[in-house]
């Protein structure tokens, strides 16, 4: 790993005359699986604070309009006790604990009280909803990855009540791009915009891999599911016109163009594989943003996507081999029209 | 740590004025140049394209076209097995080309294997397949010296043990069955993993660290769940599983926290400990686990996340120093 000089970087800052004064004191980070080990804690420890509510409380719970206002006040501490000065974490990760069982509460006592557990549209708008106010409002990063994938939940039911699901990965896909290339935008808000992305992306790769977004019903071209299809390229070819623009500033530039040539080629040989696209989109944002992490999780989606093609009855493993032989063949083709381009000599907005 | 998240931090410690963000990144080289982009493309494009023709012919194979002929489908295969040797040779100087060449033939050499059990009907158990796919492979995942490989190695390794589990012994989800399968995971690949880290300390190659922490997290898991099942019957799993589980904990944790740090296998150590430790408390309550004894888990279970957050927090800190 190469050893970061921050004050070289801080200098750096300095004659380009970006800030002044001292180099500020370094603040430790925390790696991704410390926020994995916190963030499994507390969900496990929300669990057992639901089965003391079930044991200890059950006459309560079938107040359900009660239950589900004891559910919203189990919210509170997730919004203060991350704002206190003296907060630990300790205190942070209780609030997640929480704040977990206290939705869950909610969401429990809200569908019996409504219905008896015969939930509808309006149920799952209601999650999609209050987990947005969720993670803009909550101040913890944990509870706010949580609640992105919660919205990410509301997204793929709601919609999926209305039989939209084949739309569930564009939206996904617009959501978190538009956090990851405008992560640096916000400012202080910076890591809202990180754990809505990684709660997304999350849902995402998960839903679009486990065929639960009906974009696998290759034999079923029903109109939807075509239209669903197509949003998600279409937000897609968006997204990496967006990064090649980026660097060229000119649409008239060929880079530029070959690059949206790449794209579109890109989005049509992945089809009828779209967790490929959904990898290959995330390999290159997480390039773009230096985000290993992101990285990481689009090659995890290659392969998941690849490895469950194999399972997939519809088609024919010669209709299968057929495609992903034009798929290699493209890709080693894109290659080869890459490394007889010149060297993309110019920085972005120098003509 | 990167220059992003050197960024970052200065973007929320607020240094940075908001105007200037973009400047600041352009100066700090945030994002990738060009010519990065070029050649992260290139390799990208090189290796999903190889393994997408490598599956592809799986898939043909595994179709079992009945009119082209037993002679046509090996000769397509060994063709291909062969052309990826030879790209090794050819190739040897490019580094990345070289070692996929290897991996597209070694993954093809399972996709030959299952072609001779579909031709002649050979009877093998499919943990046979495995078995020896990662045998014939070996010496080419030796001269590789490519961490991918070894890794896919290990994989198969792992499979056939879990194969064995399905074939003799009933699913692996039965606890009344032999753990022995579940040792032979933990023994090999803890064992992959002190020898991976010698051979990485000895001649200073394989050091990917990301490959390391994969090893590591298979052997943890395995040891994680042993323990576990100790718990609630140590007649399954043997009396070793705990005196075990401690040695292993122990070496580990000292070795990546003195001798080659690194915070990965330790935050691994810890939720390992803490999974245990709920599992215990499950045990103990287990007669009194209602109303009060829920919620003093849920709290010990915070308590002991908190804790080992902190903990390695300041392990991070001093390792960053």
């Amino acid at each position: 790993m190469i050893k970061i000089d921050r004050n070289e970087l801080w200098n750096l800052l300095l004659q380009g005359d970006v800030v002044a004064g001292e180099l500020p004191e370094r603040q430790a980070g925390s790696p991704w699986y410390i926020t994995v080990l916190l963030a499994f804690s507390g969900w496990l420890a929300s669990l057992f604070v639901l089965l003391f509510f079930g044991a200890a409380l059950s006459a309560l719970l079938e107040i359900h309009w009660l239950s589900a206002m004891i559910g919203i006040w189990m919210l509170v501490p997730s919004y203060v006790l991350p704002r206190l000065d003296s907060k630990t974490v300790f205190l942070e990760s209780g609030s997640l604990a929480i704040g977990l069982a206290g939705q869950a509460l909610f969401y429990y006592s809200i569908a019996f009280y409504f219905g008896n557990f015969d939930i509808g549209t309006g149920f799952w708008f209601l999650i999609l909803i209050t987990q947005f106010v969720i993670l803009v409002t909550i101040p913890y990063f944990l509870h706010q990855m949580f609640a992105s994938l919660g919205f990410s939940a509301g997204i793929f039911l709601f919609l999926g009540s209305l039989s939209m699901e084949a739309f569930v990965p564009g939206i996904l896909m617009l959501c978190f791009s538009f956090c990851m290339i405008y992560e640096f935008r916000f400012g202080k808000y910076s890591d809202r915009m990180r754990s809505g992305t990684y709660g997304l992306v999350i849902a995402a790769i998960v839903g679009l891999n486990m065929h639960w977004f009906n974009v696998w019903n290759l034999s079923e071209w029903k109109w939807w599911i075509v239209t669903g299809r197509g949003f998600t390229g279409l937000v897609s070819f968006a997204i990496l016109a967006h990064i090649a623009y980026h660097y060229t500033r000119d649409i008239k530039n060929r880079v530029f163009q070959i690059s949206l040539l790449a794209a579109l080629l890109m989005i049509i040989i992945t089809w009828n594989l779209q967790g490929v696209l959904l990898g290959s989109v995330l390999l290159a944002l997480g390039y773009f943003r230096a985000n290993l992490l992101i990285w990481g999780l689009g090659i995890l989606s290659l392969l998941w996507s690849v490895s469950f093609y194999y399972y997939l009855w519809e088609v024919t493993l010669l209709e299968k081999s057929i495609y992903l032989f034009v798929v290699g063949v493209g890709l080693l083709s894109m290659k080869w029209i890459l490394s007889s381009l010149p060297v993309f000599s110019q920085e972005k907005g120098n003509a | 740590m990167s220059v992003r998240r050197v960024f970052i931090e200065w973007i929320e410690q607020g240094v940075i004025p908001k105007h200037k963000l973009e400047e600041s990144a352009n100066l700090l080289k945030v994002e990738p140049s060009s010519s990065d982009w070029k050649s992260f493309l290139d390799r990208i494009f090189l290796s999903l394209g190889s393994l997408s023709l490598v599956v592809a012919l799986g898939f043909f194979i595994a179709y079992n076209w009945q009119w082209m002929g037993k002679f046509a489908k090996f000769g397509m295969v060994e063709f291909a097995i062969i052309s990826g040797a030879v790209a090794y040779y050819v190739f040897h100087q490019r580094d990345l080309v070289a070692k996929l060449s290897l991996l597209t033939s070694s993954i093809l050499v399972g996709v030959l294997l299952g072609l001779v059990g579909q031709t002649y009907q050979t009877g093998a158990d499919t943990w046979e397949l495995f078995f020896y796919w990662s045998l014939f492979i070996l010496p080419w995942t030796i001269i590789s010296r490519f961490s991918v490989l070894w890794l896919f190695w290990l994989f198969l390794i792992n499979i056939s043990i879990l194969l064995v589990q399905d074939t003799y012994l009933g699913s692996v989800l039965y606890r009344e069955e032999e753990s022995a399968v579940l040792w032979m995971g933990f023994w090999i690949n803890t064992a992959a993993l002190f020898l991976w880290e010698f051979v990485a300390f000895r001649w200073n190659v394989l050091n990917d660290r990301w490959a390391l922490r994969c090893v590591s997290t298979v052997s943890g898991a395995f040891i994680t769940y042993l323990v576990c099942l100790w718990v609630f019957s140590e007649e399954f799993t043997g009396w070793m599983a705990f005196p075990l589980w401690l040695v292993w904990s122990g070496i580990l944790y000292f070795f990546y926290w003195k001798k080659k740090p690194d915070l990965y296998p330790l935050a691994g150590i810890h939720l390992s400990t803490l999974v245990f430790l709920v599992c215990l408390m499950g045990r103990a309550m287990s007669d009194i686990l209602v109303d009060g004894g829920f919620l003093l888990i849920a709290i010990v279970m915070i308590g002991l996340g908190s804790a080992s957050a902190k903990w390695l927090l300041r392990i991070h800190k001093e390792m960053q120093q």
